[in-house]
């Protein structure tokens, strides 16, 4: 019988959770404010552009978010799970922006300057041709633009809800609303994008 | 509730019956559909009355089309225009309670039973079909949405605003 060499395969690390990264940023440890920061970057820029509609001001509201919790995160009290409170600063910030901006009724540089809107930074998939690559843009143009004319209450719940993907529970969480509320504002939300959204679907 | 309930079943049960209705008063003189429209007639009496009421409209415009419409015929077409639903509305009003339904259908809330009910009247009810067809493309589309690409110099302006923090804060 030959024998079966035993290989010797080392687990993977867990990732540290982040309430424990949250207690160690508590303690001092700014390492783990760091990790924290790249664990959940990509996810809260989402969230500021998706509400704020152009990279310059997802920007600032992304960098205000995670300046805020940072200097906030002592008053973190575990009550809730660190990224819906995470994401309730980056919604606060951004809509607060937001309101700011339609008062001041500027135009960021970073808008889209043509009829199609084609959004900054968009990496072309070489399985699409053409035609087909046109079309997914002028649709992910149609869906930002769609959204960014949502009512503000109807916003963030369709944002977080179908474009980031937290479940109904999360999604109250982070805007402090019960899951009746969030589920009567989404489907209101989906009613007024189903109508701008018509010629898409 | 009650009252609702019996609504919505002579609403429904009077769709078909008010398309006849209309094609009797137009001058149709199939004499099958008079007999339906009539017999529907004697058993509802919201029928009854929008056809009394049509009748006497088409009489009064095509024996005196230089008079004024008599207040009772305009009373009477008023009142059976207005408590007589458009077609959008009898189907919105016995969607009211299975609406509900299409957007726990959405969150993926629902039960088998109640699944079963909303496809049940999607199968009898155009509008609502449209309707849950329409957001459930508008749901997929937006959840296979690819996430944002952060752009290198957003992330390295971030990272320069939280260095910058942490080291005024550890002075």
């Amino acid at each position: 019988m030959p024998e079966h060499k035993q290989i010797a395969v080392a687990p993977l690390p867990l990732p540290v959770p982040d309430d424990v990264l949250v207690r160690r940023v508590q303690a001092g440890n700014t390492e783990a404010f760091e990790e924290l920061v790249r664990r959940y970057e990509r996810k809260v820029y989402n969230i500021t552009y998706r509400l704020m509609g152009n990279e310059q001001d997802a920007s600032e509201a992304l960098q205000d978010a995670f300046l805020r919790a940072y200097r906030f995160i002592n008053k973190f009290q575990f009550k809730s799970s660190f990224f819906t409170w995470l994401y309730r600063i980056a919604t606060n910030v951004s809509l607060s922006k937001l309101r700011k901006r339609d008062r001041l009724h500027t135009v960021s540089l970073d808008q889209p300057v043509n009829e199609a809107g084609d959004l900054p930074f968009e990496i072309p998939d070489v399985k699409y041709g053409p035609e087909k690559l046109m079309k997914q843009r002028e649709l992910r143009a149609a869906i930002q633009k769609s959204v960014e004319e949502l009512p503000e209450d109807y916003r963030s719940v369709v944002v977080l809800r179908d474009l980031e993907g937290l479940s109904n529970e999360e999604v109250g969480k982070v805007l402090k609303l019960s899951v009746a509320a969030v589920k009567s504002r989404l489907h209101r939300g989906r009613l007024v994008l189903r109508e701008k959204l018509v010629s898409y679907l | 509730m009650k009252k609702q309930k019996k609504r919505t079943g002579e609403c429904h049960d009077c769709n078909e019956a008010k398309e006849l209705i209309a094609r009797y008063v137009g001058g149709d003189e199939d004499e099958e559909l008079a007999r339906r429209v009539l017999l529907h007639a004697q058993t509802c009496a919201e029928c009854a009355t929008l056809l009394r009421s049509l009748e006497r409209l088409v009489h009064y415009c095509s024996e005196e089309p230089n008079q004024e419409m008599p207040a009772t015929v305009r009373r009477d077409l008023w009142v059976t225009t207005r408590r007589e639903p458009q077609d959008e509305d009898i189907e919105c009003r016995e969607c009211t309670e299975v609406g509900g339904l299409i957007s726990e259908r959405l969150c993926g809330e629902l039960d088998h039973e109640s699944t079963k009910r909303l496809i049940l009247h999607a199968q009898s009810c155009p509008n609502c079909a449209r309707l849950l067809r329409a957001l459930m493309r508008l749901v997929h589309t937006l959840q296979m949405e690819p996430p944002i690409e952060m752009p290198p110099v957003v992330r390295s302006e971030l990272w320069v605003k939280i260095r910058c923090e942490i080291h005024t804060k550890r002075k």
